[in-house]
């Protein structure tokens, strides 16, 4: 379970995150939504401490982990995607995969380096758990070749594929479905679900597509300039008066300008 | 967008709340470790032995801070550390070196146009040589990398500053050029009022290149014959200065010289009349072809070719008066009032500005219209000229350049740099007296036989900033875009 | 046997390839920028010299402190540095070699020789006990092999440049076959140049058959030319145990390439070359990039220790202007003309820049200015190197099968994609 407790980022006097506070469960798809810069990425980039963040507390199954490293969060279970894919390009796919299997290896440098049975006996099983998990995101086919050279929805899979390899409790993915179509989402959603039925690991989703969002997510969080405006299930969120006001703008505002817009109209007439 | 106004706020002059505690630790760790080692050396330390070392560390800090201005503004805005931003430098100083030499040739010998406009007039000139090579270079070297690799850029920019380099050592040659010669030749003068020479007047040239001779040796006469001898008859050419009544000066030049083996002839002879307060002043000045053996006067000095100098009622260890030489104060000043002015231009024109968004945001910049070819091109011309203008304070300084002098003092600089917090301009100024001072202090204060390990400070500082502040004094820490 | 001088620079190849390739480790494979290399270099030739001549080592023990100083070096500049994303290891080396430099001018002068450098460290010959009779055979068979590797050098250099030839010739006039006309005009070049000059090109290559017999057998007289068949049952050759040196470097060197090779296709070794590629991304899957950075840049400075100690006991002099600034751009310049993240394009590059260097002294110092402008001019149009990142192994199947296929000629769409490649 990730807590994550009225967590604050300050960028010099920038508010970027305001006291935002929700918990994600093994097992459940939470959804956080908001207007571009709203702060969503800045959310994930605080869990992970890659900003750490500058006041609150971030803790998994009860560990507080918002003082340690980034790749400790990670080792502790916490795994993520990016918004604008960041493979290792000029790597081949299975060796994106193995890279992410590093924790599974027990063997000293010196083993690497001389070969020993020991880290042969190794690197052969940290290849099948990598063939294993592209089998199982239907990448095995392309397995030798580069990651760059990949379309753009594999690398999709396959940057999912990585964190999935980290065998983390809770999986965070930025935007997994931008730029995809329709009945690309459609099963880019369905890996999600299997992903949580096979491993029982919580998702924190980000996503501008609100149907996706509504459809999958069984938790929302809405924020909006850092700050948390709404929370609950799909259905509550979609008629909460403060969601549509931070999308669409304001209603009053609205009607005056169609009041004052008739006016005018009318008002030639006359 | 308010998110980006912040952040140029930040970038500008935002406090940090551990400046002080870094700055009071950089100051006083050498100020400590100095005077301890002076301590044991048994030394006695007075207040004039303190303000001598202060002083020598805001010399080499202003250096420092020049050098490490360009930097900053270049990395600032291409994220590139301009490897050949050192070798910029020494450049300057080989510019400023020769056309110094020429200036006192031409307009001082001969036209008697005084060596502080001379000076002046050659740092301008190798300021503005020294920004064209700078966005040359850009142009050539750097900018077809604009899209590729740091690493490719990082490479090319040590590419740029070994073919300086190597280039330097080619054209200059490889040994230091000094300022002062090492051997002068003893020039003799015959000075007659007939065809021969045989009732000459003698008088010599000892280590100097011009000498005032007395009015009353041309009054009796309308018309003068010049000739210059060496002493040791290793000159085989004498020139013949006609020096006529209504002329105010004259010269005669060698038709080619260096040609000749041993010591280089005299290359031309001048003679310079003026009316200074009714009285009238005759001068004879001689240059010579090969460059490195015309005695350099000190810039800034009297009448007598002495150094000017103000003297602080301080004693020293040894007990006279605290003796600082204008052109020291020339040194911090210039430098002081560069990086101001080059402050107000980062922070209130409409250059200053793209610079800082372009420093930001480069896609953002392009997208707001900005030409962020040509703002790099003129960050690149100021770093260069700020390096030149260093490099040709240093020469005069140090009295000797030579090609490699820009490897040390630009690692040095960029070091300050970094001690400033890399991408401001203050920092650089702050960071460069900072290593001024200590490399002073250190080096002033240690065994002589130690005295080269002062160089190893510089290092050591790197180690702790990055250790303890990377962001440097005035720098705010870089977020990368995730 | 080869000509001492030529033996000098084979062992010299043989060194700055292990120096090639620990740089390549660490700039070509974990993109980090080391600036100061020669420093390592010095400190693993000053630690192994100092203590072997001056203090009376062994010389193992000498071998393994340069090794370990060298780890200890890279320790104190490397975890400031590789802490931060960002330049400063560049900057950071490169002071660092500078104030080595200075350091072993100023400091202990009857320990490491000051300004004139060390004359007195014992070189490997000496450590070598090899019977006589086993020297003419070993020098015969060494000749061979170099005399095989030189030729393959010198063709694939002709032919490189015949490719290159070509492609520049077919943008106007398209044809083939150039590349092979151009070589036989090298090749008939050659020849006929060697009859103009009576056989000259011949003899510096291959020495002249001068000899004088006197009291102990035949002995050459003539020493122009590299390798000397000629005289590989003289005395002289007999004498001397430089089959046994190449021997010994060479399995260093492929013990090096072995230990390479298993690093880079283990954990650690993709773990570094995925920070190459993102940092930030190889972070958030729990690799800890700051300790992977510090050990691949500690293995990269052992090995740079090692090629180190190995100088001290080949060269017979060593002094503190052998390692400065300048030696760090030449091995830099061999990593980027090899190929930055390919082993076997450090093979290449280190050969050729320490071959050029010899034979182009009479440039003088506009040599220098070449391999700036070589290094400006690779970064700009060819930043791969000659190999890229793929190894030579790779090349030569990738160029086999397409020369197989062509010959088949199933598939003309091939050729061209390997070309390409």
């Amino acid at each position: 379970m990730l807590e994550i407790a009225d967590i604050s980022v300050v960028f010099g006097g920038l508010v970027a995150v305001k006291e935002l506070s929700f918990t994600v469960s093994p097992g459940q798809i939470v959804g956080l939504i908001g207007p571009n810069g709203a702060g969503k990425t800045t959310v994930f980039n605080a869990i992970l401490a890659v900003y750490p963040p500058t006041s609150g507390e971030v803790r998994l199954n009860g560990r507080r982990i918002d003082r340690l490293p980034t790749h400790r969060i990670c080792r502790l279970g916490i795994g993520r995607t990016f918004q604008n894919i960041r493979l290792f390009k000029d790597m081949s796919v299975l060796d994106n995969v193995k890279v992410a299997l590093h924790r599974s290896f027990r063997y000293s440098l010196f083993d690497a380096l001389l070969r020993t049975p020991r880290c042969r006996r190794q690197e052969r099983e940290i290849d099948y758990a990598a063939r294993d998990i592209l089998e199982y995101f239907d990448l095995l086919s392309v397995a030798d070749d580069k990651a760059s050279s990949l379309p753009y929805g594999k690398q999709k899979y396959l940057e999912i594929a990585r964190a999935y390899a980290t065998r983390p409790r809770i999986l965070l993915l930025d935007e997994p479905a931008a730029g995809l179509n329709a009945s690309e989402t459609e099963a880019l959603m369905d890996k999600v679900r299997e992903i949580m039925a096979d491993t029982h690991c919580g998702v924190l989703l980000i996503e501008h597509d609100m149907r996706l969002v509504m459809g999958i997510c069984e938790h929302i969080v809405a924020i909006e300039y850092g700050a948390k405006i709404s929370e609950g299930t799909a259905e509550y969120i979609q008629n909460d008066p403060k969601v549509i006001e931070a999308y669409l703008g304001t209603q009053d505002e609205k009607d005056a300008a169609v009041v004052e817009d008739l006016a005018a109209v009318t008002g030639e007439e006359e | 967008m308010r998110k980006r106004e912040m952040a140029l706020q930040d970038y500008t002059n935002k406090a940090s709340m551990f400046r002080w505690p870094l700055l009071i630790a950089l100051i006083a760790v050498p100020l400590v470790c100095g005077w301890a080692g002076a301590l044991f050396g048994a030394t006695t330390i007075t207040l004039g032995t303190v303000v001598e070392q202060l002083i020598l560390g805001l010399i080499l800090g202003s250096v420092y801070a020049l050098i490490a201005l360009g930097y900053t503004l270049v990395y600032g805005v291409i994220k590139l550390i301009n490897f050949a931003h050192g070798d910029i430098y020494m450049l300057g100083a080989f510019f400023g070196f020769y056309l110094l030499r020429f200036m006192i040739r031409w307009l001082h010998f001969t036209h008697g146009v005084s060596l502080i406009w001379c000076w002046i007039i050659s740092v301008i000139i190798s300021a503005a040589v020294c920004a064209l090579i700078a966005v040359v270079m850009e142009r050539l070297a750097y900018r077809p990398l604009r899209g590729s690799s740091r690493i490719a850029a990082l490479i090319t920019a040590v590419g740029v500053s070994f073919l300086l380099e190597n280039a330097g050592i080619i054209v200059f040659g490889a040994n230091p050029k000094s300022y002062e010669p090492k051997t002068l030749a003893v020039y003799q003068v015959e000075l007659a009022a007939e065809q021969s020479f045989a009732a000459a007047r003698h008088l010599e040239f000892v280590e100097t290149t011009q000498r005032e001779l007395p009015v009353r040796w041309f009054t009796d006469t309308q018309y003068a014959r010049v000739r210059l001898v060496a002493k040791d008859g290793s000159s085989d050419w004498s020139p013949v200065l006609e020096i006529t009544p209504d002329e105010s000066h004259g010269y005669v030049e060698s038709p080619s010289s260096g040609e000749q083996t041993g010591l280089t002839p005299p290359a031309s002879l001048g003679y310079s009349r003026k009316q200074v307060g009714g009285r009238q002043e005759f001068s004879l000045s001689w240059a010579n072809a090969a460059v490195d053996n015309v005695r350099m006067r000190p810039v800034f000095s009297n009448d007598q070719g002495e150094q000017l100098a103000v003297y602080l009622p301080l004693k020293t260890a040894q007990g006279h008066n605290v003796r600082v030489p204008v052109f020291n104060i020339v040194i911090v000043a210039v430098t002081l009032i560069l990086l101001w002015a080059l402050n107000q231009l980062i922070n209130r024109s409409m250059f200053g500005m793209s610079m800082r968004a372009l420093s930001f945001d480069g896609d953002a910049a392009r997208l707001m219209g900005i030409n962020t070819d040509k703002v790099i091109a003129q960050t690149f011309a100021i770093g260069g000229a700020c390096a030149a203008v260093a490099g040709n304070m240093v020469g005069i300084y140090n009295q000797a350049i030579e090609p490699l002098m820009g490897i040390l003092p630009g690692i040095k600089a960029f070091v300050a740099a970094v001690v400033g917090g890399i991408g401001s301009i203050p920092g650089a100024a702050v960071g460069g007296m900072i290593m001024g001072i200590s490399e002073a202090l250190v080096k002033s204060n240690i065994p002589s036989d130690w005295s080269s390990m002062a160089d190893a400070l510089a290092f050591a500082i790197l180690i702790a900033v990055l250790l303890f502040k990377p962001s440097g004094i005035f720098g705010s820490a870089v977020k990368e875009k995730v | 046997m080869i000509n001492p001088y030529w033996e000098l620079i084979i062992l010299l190849c043989l060194i700055n390839i292990i120096f090639t390739v620990s740089l390549n480790l660490i700039l070509g494979y974990n993109g980090q920028f080391s600036l100061g290399h020669a420093g390592f270099l010095a400190i693993g030739c000053y630690t192994s010299g100092a203590l072997t001549a001056n203090l009376g080592w062994p010389l193992w023990a000498g071998i393994l402190m340069s090794i370990v100083m060298s780890i200890i070096g890279a320790v104190i500049i490397g975890y400031p540095c590789l802490r931060l994303r960002g330049d400063y290891l560049a900057i950071a080396t490169l002071g660092f070699a500078e104030i080595l430099r200075i350091m072993a001018n100023a400091i202990r002068p009857d320990l490491f020789g000051g300004p004139t450098g060390m004359q007195n460290v014992k070189s490997f010959y000496k450590y070598i006990p090899v019977p006589e009779p086993m020297n003419g055979v070993g020098n015969l068979l060494f000749t061979i092999l170099f005399t095989l590797v030189f030729f393959a050098l010198l063709v694939w250099g002709i032919w490189a440049l015949a490719s290159f030839l070509q492609r520049i010739i077919n943008r106007r006039l398209r044809w083939d076959h150039w590349r092979w006309l151009i070589c036989g005009l090298v090749v008939l070049a050659v020849i006929v140049a060697n009859f103009a000059c009576r056989g000259a090109l011949f003899y510096r290559i291959f020495g002249r058959w001068h000899y004088e017999t006197g009291s102990g057998g035949a002995r050459i007289i003539d020493k122009a030319g590299i390798f000397h068949f000629f005289q590989a049952l003289t005395k002289d050759s007999f004498a001397s145990p430089q089959w046994a040196m190449f021997a010994l470097f060479i399995v260093v060197v492929a013990i090096v390439t072995w230990m390479i090779r298993n690093y880079l296709i283990s954990v650690p070794g993709r773990a570094v070359v995925a920070i190459r590629e993102d940092e930030i991304a190889a972070t958030n899957l729990g690799l800890n990039c700051t300790w992977m950075k510090l050990q691949n840049f500690m293995f990269g400075s052992a090995l740079a220790g090692l090629a180190g100690a190995m100088l001290a006991h080949t060269i017979p002099l060593f002094k503190p202007m052998d390692f400065n600034f300048f030696k760090s751009v030449d091995v830099l310049l061999m990593v980027v003309l090899g190929g930055m993240g390919s082993i076997t394009g450090s093979f290449v590059g280190a050969t050729i820049i320490t071959v050029l260097l010899e034979a182009l002294r009479f440039l003088g110092d506009w040599r220098l200015v070449m391999y700036s402008l070589i290094l400006i001019l690779f970064m700009i149009f060819k930043p791969g190197g000659l190999l890229g990142s793929a190894e030579l192994g790779q090349l030569i199947r990738r160029r086999a099968e397409t020369a197989i296929q062509r010959l088949v000629g199933d598939d003309p769409s091939a050729g061209s994609e390997a070309r390409d490649a």
